[in-house]
């Protein structure tokens, strides 16, 4: 009789376990959704143009970024 | 004293180890009226704190997730073969991938801050044209007409330009070309109290944990205090909400 009582009630826990488990599970997807389609409605404006840097120059960048930019105007001319 | 240390430690790092000191003040009786103001005047300072890395309940879902940055993640990966013969063979780059053959080719000797440095002026050389916010139709939101943002893969951008967002992500895909993890980046969506706009910046994972921020004006803002109240950020691993 005991090991009867003790085999419902785990069963009753276990199915109150599952039940309380999907429902968690329904509840994280829906706010994930619920945020991805606010998200997904924020449109990136900000117009800030690029301006010359104002780094310490370095004599190993500028001259690759000089090769790359005379191998575009060569590009260009074509 | 105390609990003045913990407000320029606080003010440094941000809301979770503010609310970690307040909690340990409290445990040190200072009076709940002064815990009240720090909290007043040491908020908003937080929500202006540098961008972190380290925050797991942050995530949000996976980056197919947002089908737009989905979308971008599959046609960069379509567009890295053309990348990937032009890296082994000269002929066969055309256009920008000859530039960008440079860039790989002797970006790869530099030192670490030198790469990114490289990579943030070669991209904010670029043309910046706002971009074509893709207006998409849905029946199932009433029917009304939604702008969406449009991210770019680096070839795209390497050809026609774009806005912030498609500096951000350009930068992010040609430093993964250069060897960074993709783990160590995110492209940020923030938003600018300055100018009032959202805005999206490159966020660069450092070995203390903090992170630089590689912006569209050539600056690469390291301080801890980066103005921008961050949204969300993503990178081909997932996106995570930072909104709370």
């Amino acid at each position: 009789m005991k090991r009867m009582i003790f085999a419902v009630f785990c069963l009753t826990a276990g199915i109150g376990w599952a039940q309380d488990t999907d429902e968690s599970k329904v509840e994280k997807t829906e706010k994930v959704d619920l945020r991805m389609s606010v998200i997904e409605s924020i449109v990136v404006t900000a117009q800030k143009a690029p301006v010359v840097s104002t780094d310490e120059p370095d004599e190993d960048i500028d001259a690759i970024l000089g090769e790359v930019e005379s191998l575009e105007n060569e590009d260009e001319r074509k | 004293m105390p609990f003045s240390r913990g407000i320029v430690v606080l003010s440094i790092d941000g809301k979770f180890q503010l609310i970690q000191c307040l909690q340990a003040t409290a445990e040190r009786d200072v009076p709940k009226s002064k815990l009240t103001t720090a909290l007043l005047i040491l908020l908003p300072l937080s929500a202006v704190a540098g961008y972190r890395f380290d925050a797991p309940e942050t995530y949000l879902a996976e980056a197919s997730a947002l089908p737009a940055w989905g979308d971008t993640l599959e046609r960069h990966a379509d567009e890295r073969t053309a990348i990937d013969d032009c890296m082994l063979t000269e002929e066969k780059c055309e256009g920008r991938l000859n530039g960008l053959r440079v860039i790989l080719q002797k970006g790869a000797n530099l030192e670490p801050d030198q790469q990114l440095k490289l990579v943030n002026r070669y991209i904010n050389k670029r043309r910046y044209r706002r971009d074509r916010k893709q207006m998409s139709l849905s029946v199932a939101e009433g029917g009304q007409a939604k702008l969406r943002n449009h991210w770019s893969t680096l070839l795209d951008f390497l050809y026609r330009g774009g806005d912030c967002e498609d500096y951000a992500t350009a930068k992010y895909f040609l430093l993964r070309e250069l060897g960074y993890q993709a783990d160590d980046m995110r492209v940020v969506v923030s938003y600018d109290r300055s100018v009032r706009q959202h805005h999206a910046v490159l966020a660069i994972r450092q070995a203390d944990d903090s992170s630089w921020l590689l912006e569209i004006d050539n600056t690469i803002r390291k301080s801890r205090q980066s103005g921008y109240r961050f949204i969300y950020a993503l990178n081909e691993n997932g996106i995570w909400d930072h909104e709370d």
